[in-house]
């Protein structure tokens, strides 16, 4: 045997989610080398990973066949607590003792002082442990053991009569060192050479002779692809009669097509010409995300009736091919009717059957919130620039398409629906679009409304929730948010800040809060929605790269205008470096603690009661820059606002040097408290800086 | 092949495998899952293995017999399998061939498809099963059932019938499925579904149902009190059943929908340590063996 060999584990299972396969290979790769690592055995680069939907692979190159012998030292317990007044050996020492096998010689060593680790934090005695080597195949088993135990799963499954877990139940294990099969037993199922192939098209066991073997054995005994998968079926793609057509496919789509077959066949599907009239969104909806299939569109985005799906097997018959269209057909034909049935009706006179949906148990039907909406939605509009009658009309009709039976059926289609039976019935086009728009963000990573009248109505839809659930005191407790409040908090965010949308939140929660049934009202339900919405707001700046320090000095001053906030805290971080920033931040610290612990002074400064030339000097510099500073920030420069408080920095600073603010005299005292208190305010005009830690 | 052919096609098949082939349940119930066959027998360590055809309700996908492809009363066929044997999934494969389904010229896939019963606290893990690109059965690997652990692991394994018949049958719509010689699932359903539809669409007295509820759920813990989890199971699953009504007709919203989880999960839970214990207290008699 030569000096090295290669390593290979395989996990053999039944099949697994599709779209976690290469996530898992790759945990199951490092996992592994960590557990190589910490064993003390050494490997080749690169470490190979192979998956398929039922499998898990590792190949790791040149380990050695053991160990390498040395020593470790292992540290015991601290001198100091070794040995008692009396010079005895401790529990602790004696314990040490025992887990490293030491004899009386090392005891004795120990006492005299020997084999001891000073460091700066104390003196500890150690022991230096003698490693034998170790052979690779004995260690194999458990690191693989362990390296599966610690993969992190999103859900654990037993099976059978056994304990062990993982994501679905295990069925073999290849473990090969080299040529040598290395005996073991992972997660119940001893280990051995015998792998298993496709279900259909291969081997039912693929005898291994090596690791270095395992990818091609597969694929001609076992007809499994273990890599290469996804170039393997784009090669397919690009070989596919389209005529011109472009399939359309995210990679994540791509990725989980190519991960659910083991030996990746491209079919093409035909949607019958009938079914093409359907609205596009319709026929994307079912085949990507219904079936799991990829449209093909035409150069002008138009789609093309022809679908294509990675399979599992060939299709000699075509059946499988037909099977899909058979199914595609079947979901289409479904959406044909319900778009039928709902055509029988103008989206308008879907709203009245709102009433009979309960949104919230207090807060009333889908019909009475759509009211609210209508009214609250005017006022956002016309800081948008909207139209107000067209986003009361859009408002109007933003749930009616809920009750419809496409929407029932295909509910990713709320909206979508809406905004096309809008069109039909002959509504404004900026009606349809805020329609469609306003479920916009779905998730945290969706995309935003575009339009004006979108963005309003978007809004609005969120405040009322918020106002809502905040008058009820339904608010969400840890995983449970049926309402999607939390995601209605952070859209809101999202659609002021990156929608450039400059609105101060506390009068349209008000007017929001306003607008709930008047028998739920509550005097804190504003301040606590705000408080909510602040909260989310400190997460969401952490995403965007903010300080938290930072984020609380703003937030401080400026928590209900979520763009201007986070450009004030955009300003903070740019200038954040600078020198003077840490004498800025303590000086407003000292002026603060000074306000908090000195006596009330109300009034504005005396200009006569300032005796001292430094008092006066800050006093000038105060009142030529604070129109300056108020001025910057009125117009959005917070830059500009910063650099005049840093020119403040030294005045106050020599403010500080050559006076006692405490002084005896009353009149003085007060006069300089004013001062610093007029000094505090300015600052807050751009953001509490004695909140930054720099 | 008739969907009684296909029927009695699994029945045979199954029973071969060492299944009891039992009765459908006697109450409307959502789901063969619903059956005490299936849930009750899921908890304890006693093994079990049967098979039986259950005509299912979901108010809810009735359209009125208009739609060919929904029903509001379909048929499953379910088959338990404690503990879930190892060569499972091909014991399934081997019932389609059984169906005439040929391996090679058809793709069957294992899509994840993981299972939850909110008001039976019960989850497991599993695929729901294509037969190319359509699907024909729920396979699932039972966890929790009524919130006790379930060993060992179930094989639950439900072949959706009026999909399967229809591919083999080659029809596209469901009621022009062969029932028998000479009978078609309309000339058996149509007017069904119909009226049915118009219930629980239209018809369904909500305040009644609310009524049913409330006294459905008293019984349940009058009966959970009496340590009597059997008849306290049958008063949970008509239960919930009154609650798929309801649901039908809008009547619930979102957070009340989760209140009434919560209720009828909480009985499962009680219904299930009772059912436990009183196994236990039987010396668990088929575990023996």
């Amino acid at each position: 045997m030569s000096a090295s060999e290669p390593v290979l584990f395989e996990l053999g299972t039944e099949e697994l989610p599709a779209r976690s396969i290469d996530a898992l290979k790759d945990a199951l790769g490092e996992a592994l080398a960590t557990g190589f690592r910490n064993a003390g055995l050494n490997f080749g680069a690169p470490i190979e990973t192979f998956a398929s939907v039922r499998r898990l692979a590792v190949r790791i190159p040149d380990v050695p066949a053991a160990t390498v012998a040395g020593t470790e030292q292992r540290k015991g317990p601290q001198v100091s607590a070794a040995f008692d007044s009396s010079g005895e050996p401790t529990q602790a020492l004696l314990g040490f003792a025992r887990s490293c096998q030491a004899d009386e010689a090392q005891l004795a060593r120990w006492r005299a002082g020997e084999d001891c680790l000073k460091t700066e934090k104390g003196e500890w005695v150690t022991f230096e442990h003698t490693i034998e080597p170790c052979a690779c195949v004995e260690l194999l088993p458990e690191i693989c053991k362990a390296a599966v135990a610690d993969l992190a799963l999103e859900k654990r499954m037993r099976w059978g009569v056994g304990e062990a877990s993982f994501l679905r139940p295990v069925r073999w294990v290849v473990l090969l060192y080299g040529e040598q099969e290395v005996p073991g037993e992972i997660l119940g199922v001893p280990s051995g050479r015998t792998t298993r192939g496709h279900r259909q098209l291969g081997a039912a066991q693929c005898e291994l002779p090596s690791a270095e073997a395992y990818e091609e054995c597969l694929r001609e005994t076992g007809h499994v692809w273990v890599a290469g998968r996804i170039e393997e079926v784009r090669r397919q793609i690009d070989q596919l009669p389209l005529n011109g057509a472009e399939v359309q496919c995210s990679e994540t789509r791509l990725m989980i097509g190519c991960a659910s077959a083991e030996y990746p066949v491209v079919l093409c599907g035909e949607i019958e010409a009938e079914d093409m009239n359907l609205p596009p969104e319709v026929i994307r909806t079912v085949l990507e995300e219904q079936q799991g299939y990829f449209p093909t569109a035409a150069s002008d985005g138009a789609l093309s009736a022809q679908f294509v799906m990675v399979a599992n097997q060939p299709d000699p018959e075509g059946a499988i091919a037909a099977g899909a269209a058979r199914v595609v057909r079947a979901r289409l034909r479904d959406a044909a009717f319900y778009l039928e049935r709902d055509r029988q009706r103008r989206l308008d006179e879907w709203v009245a059957d709102l009433a009979r949906v309960t949104y919230h148990r207090k807060l009333g039907t889908l019909l009475e919130r759509v009211s609210r909406l209508e009214s609250l939605v005017a006022q956002v509009a016309e800081l948008l620039d909207v139209e107000p009658d067209l986003a009361r009309r859009a408002a109007r009709l933003c749930k009616a398409d809920l009750g419809t039976d496409l929407v029932q059926s295909f509910p990713s289609l709320q909206g979508i629906a809406g905004a096309r039976y809008a069109r039909e019935g002959g509504e404004e086009e900026a009606v349809c679009c805020a329609i469609r728009e306003h479920y916009l963000p779905r998730r945290a990573d969706d995309d935003l409304p575009n339009s004006a009248a979108g963005s309003a109505l978007a809004l609005a839809d969120r405040l009322d929730m918020l106002a809502g659930v905040f008058c009820v005191q339904d608010v969400p407790t840890g995983a449970r948010d049926p309402l999607g409040v939390r995601r209605a908090a952070y859209g809101v965010l999202r659609l002021l800040v990156e929608r450039d949308l400059d609105l101060d939140l506390k009068p349209l929660v008000a007017a929001a809060v306003a607008g709930q049934p008047a028998a739920l009202h509550r005097a804190e339900a504003a301040d606590e929605t705000l408080q909510y919405l602040s909260d989310r707001m400190r997460g969401y700046c952490v995403e965007q790269g903010q300080d938290k320090d930072t984020i609380e000095a703003v937030l401080a001053i400026c928590s209900s205008r979520p763009l201007e906030a986070l450009q004030r805290m955009r300003a903070i971080m740019q200038m954040k470096g600078r020198p003077q920033m840490t004498p800025l931040s303590e000086t407003h610290k000292r002026i603060r603690n000074i306000l908090r612990e000195a006596e009330e002074v109300s009034g504005d400064v005396q200009q006569d009661g300032l005796i001292e030339e430094s008092e006066q000097v800050l006093a000038r510099c105060l009142k030529e820059s604070e129109n300056q500073i108020q001025e910057d920030c009125a117009q959005g420069r917070f830059e500009a606002a910063l650099e005049q408080l840093l020119e403040l920095a030294a005045p106050v600073a020599e403010f500080f040097d050559q006076v006692l603010v405490m002084a005896e005299e009353e009149q003085i005292r007060h006069n300089r408290l004013r001062l610093l208190r007029q000094v505090h305010e300015v600052f807050l005009r751009v953001a509490d800086f004695s909140r930054l830690q720099i | 092949m008739t969907l009684q052919d296909i029927i009695r096609r699994l029945e045979s098949y199954w029973a071969q495998a060492g299944c009891a082939i039992l009765p459908a349940h006697d109450l409307p119930i959502g789901a063969a899952t619903f059956h005490p066959e299936t849930f009750l027998r899921a908890i304890g360590p006693e093994p079990w293995r049967c098979a039986f055809a259950q005509p299912c309700r979901r108010p809810t996908d009735g359209r009125y017999g208009e739609n060919p492809n929904r029903l509001q009363r379909y048929y499953q066929f379910q088959v338990v399998l404690k503990p879930s044997p190892d060569d499972i999934q091909e014991q399934y494969l081997q019932s389609l061939v059984d169906l005439g389904i040929s391996l090679e010229q058809n793709e069957v896939r294992f899509v994840e498809d993981d299972w939850e019963s909110p008001t039976l606290g019960a989850w497991g893990l599993g695929w729901e099963v294509q037969l190319n690109g359509m699907e024909i059965s729920q396979f699932t690997y039972f966890q929790q059932a009524g919130g006790l652990e379930c060993r060992p692991t179930l094989g639950e394994i439900t072949y959706g019938l009026e999909r399967m018949a229809m591919i083999l049958q080659d029809v596209d719509n469901v009621f022009d499925l062969s029932w028998c010689e000479g009978l078609s699932y309309r000339d058996l359903f149509h007017e069904n579904e119909v009226q049915h539809s118009a219930y629980n669409f239209d018809q369904a007295d909500t305040d009644e149902l609310m009524r049913q509820f409330d006294a459905l759920e008293r019984e349940c813990d009058r009966l959970i009190e009496a340590e009597l989890p059997l008849p306290a199971y049958e008063q949970l699953v008509f239960c919930s059943h009154v609650f798929n009504l309801l649901d039908a007709r809008h009547a619930i919203s979102v957070t009340e929908r989760q209140q009434y989880i919560l209720c009828i999960r909480r009985r499962a839970q009680q219904v299930a340590e009772r059912h436990y214990a009183s196994r236990e207290a039987l010396g668990f008699p088929l575990a023996a063996t």
